[in-house]
C-alpha cells in the first residue's frame, strides 16, 4: 500500500520550512532546532508507520441449539504498524451479545503484540450462519498517515438447530381417542420382528415366514399359512408447515413459525420413537429450495432429514395468499394416506385458502388437524406494558371463534399459544388426535 | 494519559508564545501579533474539541510569531527599515518557547486523532472504556514519541552548534542535514519492510 501524507504532516512540515525560512531570514541559529525538531518527529513516526500486518483466530462454536450461550475466543496478533487497530469480529443477525463486544479497540506501539479476546453470545434462532472475514480499521499514530481499512479472511460457520423438547415415553402414552380401525398403515418400510397376524400366502412372500405348525393344523387341504409381521413406522404422519407471513407475527427470533418448528421436531422425534412414519410438507416454496416435501419415514435418520429441511424454513410474503398442493406431496398423500398435522396460524384472510387445500387433502388423508398457533404471548412479551393487547386478545379470540366454526367441517382445530401451553401438553392433546 | 489531559497541555504550550509576545517590552504591533497568535490558540481548541472538524488554526497560531522574529532581526529589517521592536534576548527565549510550542503542536494533533477515532468507535458501538484506555496508550505513545524528538532535537542542536572544526554555514548545515535524514529515513524503512516480508 502507498503511504499517502496527510494534510497534518504537511502542516507539520510547513512549520519546519517556515522555520527553515526564519532561520535564513534572521540568521538565527536557534530557528535550526525548530526545524530538526518537526523533522525528526515526522521521520520517527515516517519509520514506524507500516501497513499493519494482523492475524486473528476466531475459537467459534460450529453446532449450536436455539438459547445456547456460549463464549467466543479471538487471538490477535499484531506484528507491525503502530496505531489503533479498530477490529469487528464475528457477529450474527438473530445472535445476542451478553458480555463483551465483539467490536474492538487495540493499541499497538512498537512491540509486537498478542491480544485475547473474549465476548459471549446466545443463540437466539435457528439458522446456519457464516461469517467470511473479520475487517480492522488502522489508525496509524497521530494521524500523520491516513487510516487503513483491512479484511482478515475467516471461515466461521454455525449452524444453530432448534431446541427441542425430548418427550420421555414413560411419560406419555401415544393414546388415539378415534374409534378408527388402524388401517392407515403405510406400504412402505421394512417388515420389523413384531408379530402381527397369520394369513394365507400370498406369491411373494419369503419361505421363511410360512408358519409351518398353523399350516399343519389347519388341514391338509388348506392354504399355506404365513405369519405376518408389523411394518416398521406402521403409520403416516405429515406435518404441513404454513410458513406464510400470518406465522411471522413477533419478532424474527420469536413467532408462531419458530414456534410451530420447535413443535414439529418434538413431536416428530416421539413419534419416530414409536416407529411412526413421519413427513413434512412446507406448504410455500422459499427460493432456492426445490423441495417442499420430506417422505414420511422412521428412524433418526429421518428426524435428521426433517430438521435439515425446516432449518430452510422461512415464511414469505402475504399476497397473495395462496395453498398449492404440489405434484409431489399430492402423491405422498395418495400412497400414505397420513394423518396432517397442519401448523397454521389462523387469521382472516387465511380461512378461505385453508378451507380450499383441507377439502382436497381430505381425500386423501385419513384426518387433518389444525394447530393454531396464536401469539398472544408473544405480543405480550414484546410489550408486556400495552394494556391495549389485552383488548386485541380478546377480540381476536372472539373472531377466532367464528373462523374455528367455519374449519370445524373439515378439519379439527386445536388454538396452541406456546407462551401458555406447554410443548409436552399440547404434544399429549396432539397424540389424541393420532391414528 | 487522558485526552483532555493532553488538551490542557497542548493549549498550554501553544499558549505560551504568543502570551510571551504580549507581555515582553516591544510595540503595537508585536502585541496585536501576540494576541492573533492567542486567538488563533484558543480558536485551535475550540475546533479541535469537534471532531471531524478541520483544524488549520493549530499551524496558523505559528505564522504571528514567525512574523514577529522576521521583523525584528536580519535581512528584513535591514533593507526595510522596519522593526517590531522585539529585543534579542526575548527572541530567544521566543525561540525556546516555539521549541515547547511544538511539542503542544503534537499535543493537539494527537488529541485529535484520539478524539476522531473515539467519535467513530463510538459511532459503532465499541466498549467506552476499552476506547478510553486504548485511547490514552495512544496518547502516552504519541506524545512520549513527541518528547523523544524533542530531545533528539536538542541533542542534534547541541551538535550542530558545538562542532566548531566544521566550519560551515549554519544554512547549509541544515540543507545538508535534511537531505542526509530524509536518505537514512527512507533507507530505515525500505529495510525495515524488506525484513519483515523475508
Amino acid at each position: 500500500m502507498e503511504k499517502s501524507w496527510t494534510k497534518s504532516l504537511l502542516g507539520f512540515l510547513a512549520i519546519a520550512a517556515s522555520f527553515a525560512v526564519v532561520a535564513f531570514l534572521s540568521g538565527s541559529l536557534e530557528a535550526a532546532l525548530l526545524v530538526i525538531f518537526p523533522l525528526l518527529y515526522v521521520g520517527i513516526m515516517y519509520i514506524l508507520d507500516e501497513e499493519g500486518s494482523i492475524q486473528v483466530s476466531v475459537d467459534f462454536p460450529t453446532k449450536l441449539n436455539v438459547g445456547d450461550e456460549f463464549e467466543v475466543n479471538a487471538h490477535v496478533s499484531i506484528s507491525r504498524g503502530a496505531g489503533i487497530f479498530l477490529l469487528e469480529l464475528p457477529y450474527f443477525d438473530f445472535f445476542k451479545l451478553l458480555d463483551g463486544s465483539n467490536v474492538r479497540v487495540v493499541f499497538k506501539g512498537v512491540r509486537h503484540r498478542n491480544y485475547d479476546l473474549t465476548y459471549k453470545m446466545q443463540a437466539l434462532r435457528r439458522g446456519s450462519f457464516e461469517w467470511k472475514e473479520i475487517k480492522y480499521t488502522y489508525n496509524p499514530t497521530m494521524g500523520i498517515l491516513n487510516t487503513r481499512e483491512g479484511k482478515i479472511p475467516c471461515a466461521v460457520k454455525v449452524e444453530v438447530l432448534p431446541r427441542i423438547e425430548i418427550l420421555r415415553k414413560k411419560g406419555l402414552r401415544i393414546r388415539s381417542t378415534r374409534l378408527n380401525p388402524r388401517n392407515a398403515r403405510s406400504r412402505i418400510g421394512p417388515a420389523s420382528t413384531d408379530f402381527d397376524s397369520i394369513r394365507a400366502y400370498t406369491p411373494g412372500d419369503p419361505y421363511r415366514t410360512i408358519n409351518w405348525k398353523a399350516t399343519a393344523r389347519n388341514s391338509s387341504t388348506g392354504p399355506i399359512l404365513v405369519n405376518q409381521y408389523e411394518r416398521e413406522g406402521l403409520h403416516s404422519t405429515v406435518f404441513a408447515i404454513d410458513n406464510s407471513s400470518p406465522m411471522r407475527q413477533g419478532t424474527k427470533e420469536e413467532n408462531p413459525l419458530e414456534s410451530g418448528i420447535k413443535l414439529v421436531l418434538s413431536f416428530t422425534n416421539l413419534l419416530l420413537n414409536y416407529q411412526y412414519n413421519v413427513g413434512v410438507w412446507v406448504m410455500q416454496k422459499n427460493r432456492g429450495i426445490r423441495r417442499d416435501v420430506i417422505m414420511p419415514g422412521s428412524g433418526m435418520e429421518q428426524y435428521l432429514r426433517i430438521r435439515r429441511r425446516v432449518m430452510l424454513v422461512e415464511t414469505i410474503k402475504f399476497v397473495p395468499q395462496v395453498y398449492s398442493i404440489s405434484r409431489e406431496f399430492a402423491s405422498v398423500a395418495r400412497e400414505t394416506v397420513p394423518s396432517i398435522f397442519l401448523l397454521t396460524s389462523v387469521v382472516e384472510a387465511n380461512v378461505i385458502p385453508l378451507k380450499k387445500v383441507i377439502k382436497t387433502l381430505n381425500t386423501a388423508s385419513s384426518n387433518i388437524v389444525i394447530v393454531d398457533v396464536l401469539p398472544f404471548s408473544i405480543f405480550a412479551r414484546i410489550s408486556p406494558y400495552d394494556i391495549s393487547a389485552l383488548y386485541t386478545e380478546g377480540f381476536s379470540r372472539k373472531a377466532k371463534k367464528k373462523m374455528y366454526s367455519e374449519l370445524s367441517g373439515l378439519a379439527e382445530v386445536i388454538p396452541w399459544d406456546p407462551g401458555r401451553t406447554s410443548y409436552g401438553k399440547i404434544i399429549s392433546r396432539l397424540t389424541m388426535s393420532l391414528r | 494519559m487522558r485526552s483532555v489531559v493532553l488538551l490542557v497541555f497542548a493549549f498550554i504550550f501553544l499558549l505560551l508564545p504568543g502570551l510571551f509576545m504580549l507581555t515582553i517590552s516591544g510595540s503595537t504591533f508585536s502585541i496585536a501579533l501576540g494576541a492573533a497568535s492567542v486567538l488563533c490558540v484558543l480558536g485551535s481548541v475550540y475546533f479541535a474539541s469537534r471532531p471531524g472538524r478541520k483544524n488549520p488554526l493549530k499551524f496558523i497560531s505559528f505564522l504571528f510569531p514567525i512574523f514577529a522574529i522576521i521583523l525584528s532581526k536580519g535581512y528584513v529589517v535591514k533593507y526595510l527599515h522596519f522593526t517590531v521592536g522585539i529585543a534579542a534576548a526575548d527572541l530567544g527565549n521566543l525561540f525556546d518557547l516555539l521549541f515547547i510550542a511544538q511539542l503542544g503542536l503534537i499535543a493537539m494533533m494527537s488529541y485529535e486523532t484520539s478524539n476522531a477515532i473515539r467519535k467513530v468507535a463510538t459511532e459503532n458501538g465499541y466498549d467506552e472504556l476499552e476506547l478510553t484506555a486504548e485511547t490514552g496508550k495512544l496518547n502516552n505513545f504519541s506524545f512520549g514519541i513527541g518528547l523523544l524528538g524533542l530531545g533528539g532535537a536538542f541533542l542534534i542542536y547541541l551538535f550542530i552548534t558545538s562542532v566548531p572544526t566544521l566550519q560551515i554555514n549554519p544554512i547549509f548545515a541544515l540543507l545538508l542535514f535534511g537531505l542526509v535524514y530524509l536518505g537514512l529515513s527512507r533507507f530505515l524503512a525500505r529495510s525495515r519492510r524488506r525484513g519483515s516480508q523475508a
